[in-house]
């Protein structure tokens, strides 16, 4: 008897060959076959990821083309062949500019606070929900958590401040028992907190849909197989809940680390005169404030390919490390 | 195969029949024999932990909801957000619902959003499969193809020209093609069918069924989780956009949703502070009151809403399916 | 961000906002006069000011004589519904189609298919124009975009000061037709609405020498410094601050936050009125000397921060909420606002129904030492439109007579028209003053659209608000003895691209400066780093200017 498992194990337990069972039929002739027959044995599979690859290269790479000019000094009006080239002129400059140092220290301050306070929540809170017995309940409060999701965050940051700033609710009581008015949001030493709280407030609840799908999969006679054994709730959790969590949860890991870069923009921007542009500057705001200003496209361009370039190593590198792990990671060697 | 008794069906005592008969023989949820009591502190931490997260969002809902229901004099009175109902009305949404304006840009933001994700779900559902063998033709060239859009993208000038090239200007399939296909969602569908023993799929292949038939009546069926996910993430993507709105669309029967309600939010005021004072903004600038903002915000939020229910569904837990004889 | 949201959603928000952005634009800065980036003066090298013979004469014509005369540039104001008056006798359009780019300030109007005011004023006109209405948040974005496509321009592109893209220069003669050919000198009288336009409009319509675009002429003063008249005499305030230290005190004497009540919004606007501060330059013997390295400027930032430090500021405008800063002041959580000068009016309108008692006046103009008032004109024209170059010469006729109807000044049927629509569908005659009231269909439908393309001289009325046209009209003939103009004024001056982004950190600076996150010092160092990299340079760049 074989059920559907949770993910990870089943992946490893059947090896990372390719080895397919009409192969092993003929197992003692294993030949490399020619490219053609592959084609056409695979050609269903091919054919499933055609339309991703046909939208992908038509409106991701062709317009990806455009990054050229990151090496030249790029004028709309005179066009890509009309503007000259200037190989790694803005490349240097960008990254010999001391403000691009401090906003990529910003961001990843910012991106690893979250990643310590934020990311393992959706996942508890997952797991919590998921411990709950009342169906009704359980939905209730994950549709309740997943709301603010969808404010925007012109709307997130004025809700915040009308709660938790100078002039806000807390703040007016304060007053009125003789206390000091909150100064969270001006505060530019606890802007982490803030931004992070805001994300939190904004995203927690919504992380924790990819998780309950995994949950979802969890077959429960495996818990009760495992109770039945003798284990205790918690070793439950331990040796089949986040097993299960797992692979997806690692997954994640490295796609986040891949966004490690990414920390907002919006959100920033709102609250830039707050607390001023040295706690609030991201890459983000600085390639926005310093290459769109002056329309400097070549700028934001370069810019935008290091942001890439260092993204893409990091996903790789991480990936490398899962493997290390027995991990699956994003894809395998 | 064998079909295991759901989580449900262990733990739901049977119908009564009759409201009042539900009602005096409700009882609580059975827990199943097989898990123990909950001790008390743990029961506790769970409450308390749940209240204060409930609390946490629900105290901000509340005041925008009650907010975009409140008169004038009742924001002026409570400084700002309303928390206690102090005089209540529906101009807030009267002003912003009449005039059509609303309603066709709701047209269009169903046809995106529906039209949208069901293409992004079957284009990504289907290249997941495609590459959920590692040893399948091309498939690190093609996997890379995928990954490497996610670290890479390309400017506006270039997106434009593009879409304007391809004839797409103001036609709302400029607010879908460009960003059908997420290479972040396909990677998720992957991974979850990547671990989908793989018995059952070798055995179906041995039988002689093709890729096209396994996943259709295999795997499919079994990944409504992952597939709910990944057309929640679609469709809330596609539900919030409005950047390729502004850039694509030229008439303003053809705005989304999203981009008359942030026009409403943002009042014509210049929410960049470039340094400059926009003065034509402050002459022309029509500050929509707190209740008005609010309720744009409680409009963007209803559809949602309407929604939820019928992707929660795929979330409870429970057995998917059966197994393999063997 | 976390990796929890779907990639499409990524690439229309956040990662495509910066990937996207890579491209993006926008928004120099400029204070008044000159306007952003440009590969430079002039095509040839040298700067070119405004030629002889480009503007066009000057022709006033009066159809309706104002209550309130204009004086010295001041906007004349009309107290009652004026008779109205044809200004143009033949039907201006032939039937040709026309697409506009203008831009709508948070209200969401409908478009050509869904409103009958369009529909009808076309037809009136004999034209028709499609608009195609962008939001201004979108605006900068959205200019960018299109101008890289020349055949998704449209024939006509409305663009504020402020929003003028880099390289313009290089974009004006590929794209946009030179309107010199038909009005400069005397080409204009043919076209007796648009001669009516005053010559400083004209002037900053003038790029590298060639007249470009229609102008959408404004107020010579373009803000000023509001107080609650209503709540400053409810509290028994009577005396008005006549220099820095009697304002300051004032602020303080009406703050009391547990009343929820606050001075003022960010009153860094009030201070840079209250210290003069020249817009971009000003020449002190003979030299040019920047803003940034002015005493003014120093001034200004101390004096702010001074303020910010005494408390009186509204915590939301500390935390940058710019956005609410009229509803602030309408509900009297401030006392002190920096505003438009024509917001004056929109904002009486909006509050009077709720507070009937809402008096909201200008502060008189004072400087920080007691000494002369004076304060520096704005821009004439802070709004030109753009007219794409026509494949058929025909079409440029029919433009401008188009264009000399949408010029018809207040008093015309043309300008009442296309103001408020259509009798008994837009508006109702009010019954005492005969001045137009809006339906309700007339409140949803009519807003600035065809004005956006020219606008003839501003006048102010409000029939059903004399009082707040009188105080308007004569506060403002009574400033005009304090008016300076900036050095340059009313001229486009593209700067160089690489100097572009100079000012940029100074708009840091001073958030941080006023609220205390750093001191002159930081001041003084970041003005030596912008002589050396590149203020001298700008210096003498604009100094080329000063003779032509």
């Amino acid at each position: 008897m074989s059920v559907i498992t949770p993910l990870g194990p089943a992946v490893k337990a059947m090896g990372e060959e390719d080895i397919r069972p009409e192969q092993k039929a003929r197992a003692g002739r294993p030949r490399r076959k020619s490219l053609w027959t592959r084609l056409k044995q695979d050609r269903s599979l091919l054919l499933m990821t055609l339309p991703v690859v046909v939208l992908l290269i038509v409106f991701a790479y062709v317009p990806m083309l455009g990054n050229v000019v990151a090496f030249q000094e790029y004028s709309p009006y005179v066009g890509i062949p009309g503007s000259p080239f200037v190989g790694f002129d803005n490349f240097s400059r960008l990254l010999q500019d001391p403000a691009f140092w401090h906003a990529l220290g910003n961001t990843l301050t910012i991106t690893a606070f979250q990643l310590v306070f934020f990311f393992p929540l959706p996942i508890l809170l997952a797991i919590l929900l998921n411990s709950l017995m009342q169906p009704w309940l359980r939905t209730l409060i994950q549709g309740i958590v997943f709301l603010p999701h969808f404010f925007s965050w012109v709307i997130i940051v004025t809700v915040f401040q009308q709660i938790l700033g100078g002039a806000g609710l807390i703040s007016q009581q304060l007053r009125d028992i003789g206390a000091e008015p909150l100064n969270i949001m001006t505060n530019p030493d606890t802007f982490v907190l803030l931004l992070t709280s805001q994300t939190i407030w904004r995203d927690a609840g919504w992380g924790i849909v990819v998780f309950l799908a995994a949950l979802a999969s969890i077959d429960p006679s495996q818990y009760e197989a495992a109770a039945v054994d003798g284990a205790s709730g918690w070793r439950r959790m331990w040796h089949i809940t986040l097993p299960a969590l797992r692979p997806v949860i690692i997954l994640l890991l490295i796609l986040r680390l891949g966004d490690a870069l990414s920390v907002g923009f919006e959100q920033l921007i709102l609250q830039r005169d707050a607390v001023g542009a040295e706690a609030a500057e991201v890459l983000d705001t600085f390639v926005y404030y310093s290459g769109v200003v002056s329309g400097d496209f070549s700028y934001g361009a370069a810019a935008g390919l290091l942001k890439g370039i260092i993204s893409l190593i990091l996903v790789l590198a991480a990936n490398k490390v899962a493997h290390m792990f027995g991990e699956a990671g994003v894809y395998k060697k | 195969m064998t079909a295991q008794p759901t989580t449900e069906a262990l733990v739901t005592p049977p119908a009564p029949r009759g409201l009042l008969a539900k009602i005096w023989h409700y009882e609580p949820v059975k827990r199943p024999a097989w898990q123990e009591k909950p001790s008390l502190i743990v029961t506790i931490s769970k409450v308390v932990t749940l209240v204060v997260v409930c609390l946490a969002v629900l105290f901000p809902l509340w005041a925008v909801v009650l907010t975009s229901f409140s008169t004038q004099s009742a924001i002026t009175q409570a400084g700002g957000l309303v928390i206690v109902p102090n005089g209540l009305t529906t101009v807030a949404y009267t002003q912003i619902l009449s005039g059509g304006v609303v309603t066709k840009a709701v047209g269009v933001t169903v046809f995106v959003t529906g039209v949208g994700t069901a293409l992004s779900v079957i284009v990504s559902v289907l290249a997941a499969w495609g590459l959920s063998r590692p040893g399948s033709v091309l498939h690190r060239p093609i996997l890379f193809l995928i990954i490497i859009t996610m670290f890479f993208g390309a400017g506006i000038i270039p997106m434009y020209l593009l879409v304007s090239g391809l004839g797409l200007i103001n036609s709302v399939w400029a607010l879908i093609l460009p960003t059908a296909v997420s290479a972040f969602n396909i990677l998720i569908v992957r991974n979850f069918f990547q671990s989908i023993d793989q018995g059952i799929i070798d055995s179906a292949r041995i039988d002689g069924a093709g890729e096209w038939r396994i996943l259709a009546t295999i795997v499919a069926p079994m990944s409504k989780p992952v597939i709910s996910v990944v057309a929640l993430f679609y469709g809330v993507g596609y539900f919030n956009a409005f950047f390729n709105a502004i850039l694509y669309i030229n008439d303003n029967d053809k705005w989304p949703l999203q981009l008359v309600l942030r026009a409403y939010v943002l009042q014509g005021q210049s929410f960049v502070n470039s340094g400059t004072l926009d003065t034509v903004a402050l002459d022309q600038a029509q500050p929509a009151s707190l209740a008005i903002q609010m309720a744009v915000v409680v409009l963007a939020v209803v559809p949602i809403l309407v929604v939820y229910p019928f992707v929660q569904r795929h979330f409870k837990s429970g057995i998917l399916i059966g197994a393999v004889k063997g | 961000m976390n990796a929890f949201e779907g990639v499409s959603d990524l690439k229309t928000s956040r990662r495509g906002f910066l990937g996207l952005l890579g491209f993006a634009v926008i928004t120099p800065v400029l204070a008044s006069c000159t306007t952003a980036a440009g590969s430079g003066g002039g095509a040839g090298g040298g700067p070119i000011g405004i030629p002889k013979g480009v503007l066009p004469n000057y022709v006033p014509v009066e159809y309706v004589a104002p209550d309130i005369p204009g004086i010295d540039g001041s906007t004349p104001g009309f107290l009652e519904w004026p008779k109205l008056v044809k200004s143009v006798d033949k039907v201006p359009g032939v039937g040709g189609s026309y697409t506009a780019m203008t831009p709508t300030y948070g209200n969401v109007v409908p478009g050509l298919s869904d409103s009958k005011y369009l529909q009808q004023v076309n037809e009136e006109i004999g034209a028709k124009f499609d608009f195609r209405f962008t939001d201004n948040n979108a605006y900068p974005d959205k200019l960018q975009a299109i101008f890289a496509s020349a055949k998704d321009v449209p024939d006509f592109v409305t663009i504020a000061e402020h929003n003028i893209p880099a390289r313009f220069d290089q974009a004006l003669p590929g794209l946009f037709q030179d309107m010199g050919e038909y009005l400069s000198g005397e080409k204009v009288e043919k076209y007796p609405n648009l001669a009516n336009i005053p010559t400083n409009a004209w002037k900053s319509c003038v790029f590298e020498g060639k007249l470009y675009g229609l102008p959408y002429p404004s107020d010579r003063m373009s803000g000023s410094s509001f107080y609650r008249k209503d709540l400053f005499d409810e509290m028994g305030i009577t005396e008005l601050p006549k220099n820095a230290d009697e304002f300051f005190d004032l602020t303080v004497e009406i703050t009391d936050e547990k009343a929820g009540r606050w001075a003022g919004n960010d009153l860094s606007e009030t201070a840079k009125l209250i210290y003069a501060v020249p817009p971009k330059w000003k020449r002190e013997s003979g030299k040019l000397v920047h803003k940034y390295e002015s005493d003014e400027y120093r001034g200004y930032l101390e004096f702010t921060a001074k303020l910010f430090a005494a408390g009186v500021i509204h915590p939301d405008a500390v935390a940058g909420n710019s956005g609410e800063n009229k509803a602030r002041f309408e509900s009297g959580k401030v006392l002190l606002t920096y505003d438009g000068y024509s917001g004056w009016i929109g904002s009486h309108v909006r509050t009077v129904p709720t507070t009937p008692t809402y008096n909201q006046q200008p502060l008189p103009w004072f400087v920080h030492d007691g000494s002369a008032p004076r304060f520096f004109v704005s821009n004439p024209a802070k709004i030109i439109t753009f007219v794409k170059k026509q494949d058929d010469p025909a079409r440029m006729d029919e433009i401008l007579d188009l264009l000399n109807y949408i010029a018809a000044p207040f008093g015309t049927t043309e300008q009442a028209l296309l103001q408020n629509g259509f009798e008994g569908v837009h508006w109702e005659a009010d019954p005492e003053t005969g001045a137009p009231v809006k339906t309700e269909l007339g409140l949803k439908e009519v807003a600035s659209t065809y004005q956006w393309l020219v606008r003839p001289p501003v006048t102010q009325n409000a029939p059903q608000y004399p009082d707040v046209v009188t105080d308007y009209c004569n506060f403002m003939a009574d400033s005009m003895q304090y008016g300076v103009e900036p050095e340059f004024y009313g001229m486009q001056i593209l700067e160089p691209v690489r100097l572009a982004s100079l000012s940029q950190p100074f708009n840091d600076l001073e958030s941080d400066i006023v609220r205390g996150r750093k001191s002159l010092d930081d001041l003084d160092a970041a003005v030596k780093t912008w002589k050396s990299s590149g203020g001298d340079e700008l210096r003498e760049f604009y100094a080329g200017y000063l003779d032509v």
